[in-house]
């Protein structure tokens, strides 16, 4: 009994043994990701982990944090710089940390060869890097234009969407005497949809599209971001729900998926949404065109990829393959295909909403390409819009002092 | 029994340990990188009390922040409780059907405060909120006031998320009320004692110390609130509903200024401190009458 005893006990402790040599093999990375439930790039995410997992699973174990919110990742990937013990690696979805990071963040630069390079566009990689240094590998591009319910534009008498803001201005006066709402609005959560209207009105010219380029801007007191200003205080007052002063984009999207409005801006990830039948009517994607911004403005730039934390050499190299991976090309058409985000490659899917195309296809015709506000501006500017825009709204500030609040926040960084 | 103390000392020593690790180290840390310019990015420079001088005179947002929050613990402290210790006084007396009204009394107080915005967001919303639906019902003509967010309206309507929820305040004052001996409300009612006289000079002055610990709840519930306001209008519009805890919460994880956010810090724990002895020295808390 004794010795059946032993025996089993020499065999389990062998069996933990080569289990733990197994173990040491398997390096060990982080990822935090907010990538997850509602995120409409949630199932593009669990589909490429679970084909990472096939892949590299014998020598990589990917921990994956999960992160509800996107603001809720950028404040917990701040708060472990704080404590320089950032993720092996992590994607923000373009939102900018590599300025204040940039001091942590490993120097990829090594690690891109010409096969990896060609998997993004050079205004991508331009936008991952500093100093020279390539901070953030790329994946998707950034495109925005603006979604229009042609049934709604028929009804107003409106032929084409407006080529100038003029004629924009025009046109919702019609769509307001045809009785729809002309625009969803936002102000939370930074006013994405408003504030994507504030850049293109901004970008309209070529000293104002220079603007719209420039990272982290300190002076807001300019004549072009001031009239923009002027213009969404008018929107808000004339155009929009009474629910867009304190909404946020899920409100500015349910009143375009019920039609109650007949513009919203956005990027091509929001078409699946016209063809999912829990959210609107069946045959709503067929009544939703897109244009660019009046003045042939297209939002058309490189966005911040995947970013590499990792200190440890072994974990370096995992967060590398791991990175590629996630930001190949095959990756990139399955997010094309799965969400209708942009590849940051020069690659094209036939497997795709038609909008989605036809949003890319814009960009070729663009007088204006500018980048979006969250990428290049300072993170407190983008949370001080959100404080400020009620008040411009509301008329209780002017569109002066609503530059001057930007600027003064922007000045304290 | 004698206990030595080396065995008191043994017993309590963890507990020290713990509370230092956890609390005073911390504080510590807090109290001395206030004198800092502490941001993102390396950037840590002793600055004496230049943190602490722009905050006083320089910071309007800061202005703002204290006097909301003032204003709230002020309100919280008065309104609240006597709210609370009425109707505690009523179900004291046992009306019928008053255990189930306590009951209901007190949901609001236990589901989380996320769970809570999301209701007054939705109580409230312009377009399909329910006060708006009711008010448009009355009178007939479609009315989008935006509660949460118009200027004239957005304080009072934060004020409004936890003003009348008095559930903690009525259970505290009921179970003082409960626990005034009936000898003495017999004696008073003998002495022709009316319900009002036996209120006042009998129930309130002997549950004294019961109402300090719940003004002392409510004063300083209003000096961490944080939730309800960052899930309602963040602070907005502009700055009209902001407090110490949401601006210091931007300050640490939006402007990475940690040194200013420190400074915040100490001047809430201050507050906090202040507010305790005051309202210890008010309800005479260290003398007992019952």
């Amino acid at each position: 009994m004794k010795k059946a005893l032993l025996f089993v006990l020499c065999f389990v402790m062998a069996l933990g043994a080569f289990a733990a040599v197994q173990a040491q093999d398997v390096v060990e990375i982080n990822v935090p990701t907010m990538r997850i439930g509602i995120n409409s790039s949630a199932e593009w995410f669990a589909e490429r982990s679970a084909a990472f997992n096939a892949e590299y699973g014998d020598r990589i174990k990917v921990n994956i944090e999960e992160i509800a919110g996107d603001q809720n990742l950028v404040d917990k990937i701040k708060v472990l710089y704080s404590a320089n013990s950032l993720p092996s690696a992590f994607d923000l979805g373009g939102y900018n940390v590599i300025d204040m990071m940039k001091d942590q963040l490993v120097d990829l630069t090594p690690y891109i060869d010409e096969e990896t390079r060609a998997n993004a566009s050079d205004i991508c990689w331009e936008v991952n890097t500093r100093d020279g240094k390539i901070l953030g590998m790329p994946f998707t591009r950034q495109v925005i234009g603006y979604f229009y319910n042609k049934e709604h534009f028929a009804a107003a008498g409106i032929e084409k969407p407006a080529e100038t803001w003029e004629e924009f201005f025009e046109d919702c006066e019609k769509l307001k005497a045809a009785g729809f709402t002309p625009l969803s609005m936002d102000t939370a959560d930074s006013g994405w949809v408003t504030s994507l209207m504030l850049g293109a009105m901004i970008g309209g010219t070529d000293e104002g599209e220079v603007w719209m380029n420039t990272a982290l801007p300190t002076d807001y007191n300019t004549e072009a971001f001031i009239d923009a200003a002027t213009k969404i205080q008018y929107m808000f007052q004339n155009y929009t729900t009474p629910d867009a002063i304190g909404g946020a984009y899920e409100h500015a999207a349910a009143n375009f998926f019920i039609e109650e409005t007949s513009m919203i801006a956005n990027g091509p990830w929001m078409v699946s949404d016209f063809y999912d039948t829990t959210m609107v009517d069946e045959d709503f994607a067929d009544k939703i065109g897109v244009a660019m911004y009046p003045g042939a403005v297209m939002y058309n730039s490189g966005k911040i990829g995947w970013q590499v934390g990792a200190k440890d050499p072994k974990e370096l190299e995992a967060a590398i393959t791991y990175v590629k991976f996630m930001t190949s090309v095959e990756s990139q058409l399955k997010m094309l295909e799965m969400t209708g985000d942009t590849p940051a490659a020069d690659v094209a899917s036939d497997n795709v909403y038609p909008l989605v195309n036809e949003t890319t296809a814009l960009t070729e015709n663009a007088k204006h390409s500018i980048n979006d506000f969250q990428s290049l501006w300072y993170a407190n500017v983008v949370d001080e819009i959100s404080v400020q825009y009620p008040l411009l709204a509301q008329g209780t500030i002017t569109p002066e002092e609503f530059a001057q609040a930007l600027t003064d926040t922007a000045q304290k960084n | 029994m004698k206990i030595s103390k080396w065995k008191i000392a043994a017993f309590l020593t963890p507990c020290i340990l713990l509370f230092s690790l956890v609390f005073v180290i911390p504080m510590l840390i807090i109290i001395v990188t206030s004198f800092f310019d502490w941001k993102a990015g390396g950037i840590f420079n002793f600055v004496g009390l230049n943190n602490y001088i722009n905050a006083f005179t320089a910071d309007k947002r800061m202005h703002q922040a204290i006097i909301n929050t003032l204003i709230w613990v002020a309100l919280q402290a008065t309104i609240h409780v006597s709210l609370g210790t009425l109707i505690a006084y009523l179900l004291s007396m046992k009306v019928k059907g008053w255990k189930v009204f306590r009951t209901i009394y007190m949901i609001p107080n236990v589901i989380s405060s996320s769970v809570l915005a999301v209701i007054l967001v939705n109580v409230f919303r312009a377009k399909g909120g329910l006060v708006n639906g009711i008010i448009t019902k009355i009178t007939g003509t479609t009315f989008t006031k935006n509660w949460f967010f118009d200027s004239d309206s957005a304080f009072i309507t934060v004020t409004l998320t936890w003003l009348i929820y008095t559930g903690l305040i009525v259970i505290i004052a009921l179970a003082g009320f409960m626990s005034v001996p009936e000898e003495i409300i017999d004696a008073a009612r003998i002495d022709g004692a009316s319900d009002a006289k036996l209120l006042f000079r009998i129930k309130l002055p002997l549950i004294r110390t019961v109402l300090g610990t719940c003004v002392i709840l409510a004063a300083t519930s209003k000096l961490t609130e944080f939730e309800l306001i960052y899930l309602t209008t963040g602070g907005g519009p502009g700055d009209m509903t902001i407090n110490l805890p949401l601006y210091l919460y931007k300050t640490s994880m939006i402007d990475n200024n940690y040194g200013y956010a420190s400074m915040m810090s100490v001047v809430l724990v201050l507050f906090g401190v202040i507010c305790v002895f005051l309202i210890h020295r008010i309800f005479r808390m260290n003398e007992a009458d019952i």
